[in-house]
């Protein structure tokens, strides 16, 4: 799954620990998903857009289908 | 957003109250009867020749571990740093359940060759080996993988 999660959390000038301490989870999972090893649960990707004011298919992008 | 949440401490404070160093108190006395308890009911099953330092090896190998158990008991995990609420939403909750994953697949692999060893062969052993056997191996195959995993993940 590939995500804008660095480029929003950026965007707010958020680190990787204050954006940690925001959604209650620890600092390794916010790097873990960024680097797209970890794909949040449902409620936790709605907390990520909710903090980034934005809608969880713009944050998250399925990777294509290869045949 | 506002609602005021507990301070959080490396290692936790307990959910009747009180501080860390109550909690480790706490943890460290009941984990040592516990331990000694342990201790007692190792000879009275086993009878061993040097009972006391059987006594002093058990009551003190598993101090530690019924401290630990203690303590998961009695912490208000919010109070402590760097747990999650809820902990799925956890990278740490995944490696633990891909290396719980890999542990059975190994204590599975340990006891079909066991099975195989001890059925076609004369050799035996009793169980509180064979059990303390199957438990270090699920234990470190789970701590192996967790750790690689952790590793691997920078």
């Amino acid at each position: 799954m590939e995500n804008s999660v660095p480029a929003e959390r950026q965007r707010l000038g958020l680190s990787q620990q204050q954006l940690a301490d925001t959604l209650g989870v620890t600092r390794q999972t916010i790097i873990s998903i960024e680097k797209g090893r970890y794909d949040p649960s449902l409620p936790l990707a709605f907390r990520l857009a909710g903090v980034f004011g934005c809608r969880i298919e713009e944050l998250f992008t399925p990777e294509p289908v290869k045949d | 957003m506002n609602e005021k949440s507990p301070q959080k401490v490396r290692l936790g404070q307990a959910w009747f109250g009180g501080s860390t160093r109550t909690l480790i108190t706490l943890c460290a006395i009941i984990g040592l009867l516990l331990s000694n308890g342990f201790a007692v009911l190792a000879l009275a099953v086993h009878d061993p020749t040097y009972a006391v330092a059987a006594y002093l090896a058990v009551a003190l190998g598993t101090w530690p571990i019924m401290g630990l158990l203690t303590w998961l008991l009695l912490v208000d995990v919010r109070t402590v740093r760097g747990p999650t609420d809820p902990s799925e939403d956890s990278i740490e909750s995944a490696w633990a359940m891909e290396a719980g994953f890999h542990a059975f697949m190994a204590l599975l692999v340990v006891c079909m060759g066991g099975t195989l060893v001890f059925t076609f062969t004369e050799l035996t052993v009793d169980t509180p080996a064979l059990l303390w056997t199957i438990i270090a191996v699920g234990g470190v195959a789970f701590g192996l993988h967790y750790l690689r995993l952790k590793r691997a993940a920078g």
